[in-house]
């Protein structure tokens, strides 16, 4: 698949090639007979720069930075945006991206100021294809689709038909090949319209290919089909090329193997023709490979011969190693060992020199193979290990990455004292020649004795000053690099502060939201409240409602409302849900009086989901609260749970209210209001899920709800204080050193 | 598509998306800081991995199975509304015609762990749930 889209870029590469030479020449005469430094020598170095971008990138590059000088001199604002441009088409070649997203941001700011439509969606365009590139493509689909609006209120429809092309691309990278087909089909009727070959050309092509990566292979062949009917049309013989190839691997891959010689020869002759040697060469090279799938060893190794001819000629380093180690790999399965061992030698020794690693990779299991054929299973093992100790480094790009940055460093430093101790040995030897002149033997000796001497000398204090050098850079690069860390710790140290102080400070808001334990002890005398959280302010909390009489309906004189709530999330998120979910509790009983326990959470779950807007499409209910709620009075407890159950304990006998399984901000379902009447001397229990979910203990596990159970069980017997106290040592002593994970709240009640 | 590959720490689970290998598991202990943004990238992965299994069964015949593998011992509360997600996720590809499921791994005595993977089948009715306890 890789093939196809390779033919394909490097035939557009060709044409521009060709074009460009003519205009590049007269360009170039008539830029060094106006020496004027005016704003037509800036559009004249921009477009020499940009007709440079595809043959010489350094040159492009040298011509940018003089466009952006003369224009920034003459304050040409239309002039730098362009040299901004330019330079970030020279970072997109050379794969800069970072810096060739900076440059065109910088000119897509001043084109926005001057208002050049035209040149406004230039730059999101090219925006959008370094974030593509970057792997960011949702932001490159949004870009896109922001230069596609923007051509439509200008009418620009052939501008619109290339974006769809270029959208249609990312959505192929994103495998999207429903939506790509959208795009290119839209890109491909606009085209037609205005019978556009050039776009029509391009359009049939990358349809073709996204057919063939969905396996549509006759679909494909449609498409080129259409593609090399526009190019022979148009008598454009190097489209055909690219199209011919096309065919030729969609025809192998459906396994029609004469059909694929028969367009691959074609594409070849045409390129032959044409003289375009890197469609040449990737024609030979799919040739020699249907050769190889047939077994059809002679053929094939022939092919791959002309193939590295070629790259030879050129001198492109990468495609030589490839295929070398092709016909190496041919060459083995021919049993002929000798031979395809010095073709993946060499191979290996260009890999190795350009750092290419995927190849070596390839080259290392070949090598593995070829030891194991010898028998030579000392040498195939070590490959092995030289193939998996690469493949580990492979995969730490970043890392390897690093280490080749610092290589290069090292190599250059080293270069540097070699060129110096090189330029001594010359000046050493021209001292001994006039020496020798002189015609003084002892002289002589001796001066060499003590040139040597003076010279041995001379380098050790070099080498010992250059370390020295060398170190106090490096020292005071830390003392540098440390001053600033130390700068920034402190920035933070104070930030932390500021944020702990108005955390603090909101835990004292929070804490007027909590009625005193006196308060809850007035009206529920045998009662506990274990309340831990895990930060300053917390997403748990308690709440207390004692029903009043003269406000005539609602709850009576004698009924107390208790709950223990656990809001989504803890510390300053969970503090917000807390505080938010108390007013709402709040504002309930007071406005509409409710009396039973399940009435409150259908009413609390119904506000929730208005006041969050969790009730909107899409948004699955991320905020919630969790809670158990009683009312008592006299000797009659209701009680509804949203998820937290209610205990009762009597004789260490456990029942357990269950709760329903309703999110309160997300279900539509209502509450069970449970009735019961427990016998005088019975715990009651909520709690929050924080004390069973703690970890601990000697394997650092959860301390699980039926640990938790058992422990309320136990300590049912003693005194509400007595119990608090057995519940907050069980949960240290399970706890130790471990970071408590959530807010604890467990509320005991003795009836 | 990308794979996802990360590391667990105290507050994340570990998390592997790999679709080459046909591997998906989230383990370990869920309660990280920022929920939303800890999630989002990997609830969208399963929305686009949509285009992927179509690719499959329209080129390649057949899409392979997702079967993704949950090996929680802890997730907070905001955690669980991001799971649900994942469950639904694959509720709509489960929908759209492709072989999907959940297994549900929970430790023995964890009878909270084995509740919230029959909550969340019940809340996703959709896409089949395994349940296998250790």
């Amino acid at each position: 698949m890789k093939k196809i889209y390779f033919i394909f870029f490097f035939f557009l590469f060709y044409i521009s090639y060709s074009q460009n030479r003519r205009k590049l020449d007269s360009l170039l005469t008539l830029s060094k007979n106006s020496p004027a430094k005016d704003t037509e020598a800036v559009k004249l170095y921009n477009t020499i720069a940009i007709t440079f971008n595809k043959t010489n990138l350094d040159s492009s590059k040298f011509f940018c930075e003089k466009a952006l000088v003369l224009s920034k001199r003459l304050k040409f604002k239309s002039g730098i945006a362009n040299a901004y441009n330019s330079l970030g088409i020279y970072f997109r070649l050379t794969t800069g991206y970072d810096s060739a997203l900076k440059y065109y941001t910088l000119a897509s700011e001043i084109r926005k100021e001057t208002g050049d439509k035209k040149a406004i969606i230039t730059s999101q365009n090219n925006i959008a294809i370094i974030y593509s590139l970057q792997g960011n493509y949702n932001k490159a689909i949004d870009l896109h689709e922001k230069a596609l609006a923007l051509q439509k209120t200008i009418r620009d429809t052939i501008g619109a038909a290339y974006t769809c092309n270029y959208l249609a691309n990312v959505f192929n990278y994103l495998a999207d090949y429903e939506k790509a087909l959208q795009y290119y089909e839209k890109a491909r009727r606009i085209f037609e319209k205005r019978n556009n070959t050039t776009g029509l050309m391009q359009v049939y092509n990358n349809i073709g290919i996204v057919y063939g990566f969905i396996g549509n292979h006759d679909k494909a062949i449609e498409y080129y089909n259409l593609s090399l009917e526009v190019c022979e049309k148009t008598g454009d013989k190097k489209n055909a090329t690219a199209a011919l190839g096309n065919l030729g691997s969609a025809y192998q891959k459906k396994n029609e193997i004469e059909l694929a010689l028969k367009y691959y020869t074609q594409s070849l002759q045409a390129a032959r023709s044409i003289g375009f040697t890197q469609a040449e060469a990737a024609n030979l090279s799919s040739i020699g490979t249907v050769f190889q799938s047939k077994k059809d060893f002679v053929s094939a190794l022939s092919n791959f011969k002309q193939v590295l001819q070629i790259h030879e000629k050129s001198g492109e380093k990468r495609e030589i190693a490839q295929t070398n180690l092709r016909i190496g790999t041919l060459l083995l399965e021919q049993n002929k060992t000798d031979e395809a061992k010095a073709c993946l030698d060499r191979s290996a020794a260009i890999c190795k020199q350009l750092g290419v690693k995927d190849l070596l990779l390839e080259n290392y299991s070949a090598f593995a193979g070829l030891y194991k054929r010898k028998k030579d299973f000392k040498k195939s093992y070590e490959y092995l290990g030289l193939y998996s100790e690469l493949k580990d480094s492979v995969l730490n790009e970043e890392k390897s990455k690093n280490i080749a940055l610092m290589q290069t460093r090292f190599d250059t430093e080293k270069k540097e004292n070699e060129i110096a101790s090189l330029t001594k040995d010359k000046a050493i030897g021209v001292l001994r020649e006039s020496e020798q002149k002189a015609n003084i033997r002892k002289q002589n000796i001796v001066l060499g004795i003590s040139l040597t001497g003076v010279l041995l000398v001379l380098v050790l204090v070099f080498i010992i000053l250059k370390g020295y050098r060398d170190k106090k850079k490096a020292n005071s690069l830390l003392e540098e690099k440390n001053a600033a860390i130390l700068a920034q710790k402190k920035i933070l140290e104070e930030k932390n502060i500021l944020v702990t102080d108005s955390i603090e400070y909101a835990k004292g808001i929070q804490e007027t939201i909590l009625p005193a334990i006196e308060e809850v002890l007035k009206w529920i005398p045998g009662c506990f409240i274990f309340y831990k959280p895990k930060d300053i302010v917390a997403g748990d909390f308690y709440w207390l409602k004692v029903g009043t009489k003269d406000e005539g309906r609602g709850a009576s004189d004698d009924s107390v409302f208790l709950a223990a709530c656990d809001c989504t999330g803890h510390g300053v998120p969970g503090a917000f849900m807390s505080m938010h979910s108390f007013y709402l509790l709040e504002r309930i009983m007071k406005e509409k009086k409710l009396k039973s326990p399940a009435q409150i959470l259908d009413e609390l779950n119904f506000q929730m989901k208005d006041t969050l807007h969790q009730d909107k499409k899409d948004a699955s209910a991320k905020y919630g609260i969790d809670m158990a709620l009683i009312k008592i009075e006299k000797d009659t407890i209701e009680f509804a749970g949203a998820r937290n159950a209610l205990l009762v304990i009597k004789d260490k006998e456990l029942t357990e209210i269950r709760a329903d399984r309703i999110y309160i901000g997300g279900s539509k379902e209502k509450f069970t209001n449970n009735i019961l009447q427990p016998e005088k001397g019975s715990m009651l229990y909520m709690f929050t899920d924080g004390y069973a979910d703690q970890k601990g203990g000697k394997k650092s596990e959860k301390y699980f709800s039926t640990n938790f159970r058992e422990l309320l069980k136990e300590i049912s017997v003693f005194s509400p204080e007595e119990q608090k106290n057995k519940l907050e040592s069980a949960f240290e002593e399970w706890r130790g050193s471990i970071e408590q994970i959530d807010d604890v709240l467990v509320i005991g009640v003795r009836i | 598509m990308e794979p996802i590959q990360l590391e667990p720490t105290t507050t994340t689970p570990r998390v592997i998306i790999d679709p080459v290998n046909n591997k998906f598991e989230i383990s370990g202990e869920s309660r990280p800081e920022n929920t939303s943004k800890f999630f989002t990238p990997i609830v969208n992965w399963f929305s686009e991995y949509k285009s992927v299994l179509y690719y499959q069964k329209n080129s390649l015949g057949s899409s392979k199975k997702l079967s993704i593998d949950f090996k929680l011992d802890y997730f907070n509360s905001t955690s669980a509304k991001f799971i649900l997600d994942i469950f639904f996720q694959l509720e709509k590809i489960k929908s759209e015609g492709y072989e999907a499921e959940v297994v549900w791994h929970y430790d023995n005595r964890d009878t909270d762990m084995k509740e919230s993977g029959e909550e969340f089948s019940k809340l996703a009715p959709g896409v089949p749930v395994r349940f296998v306890g250790f």
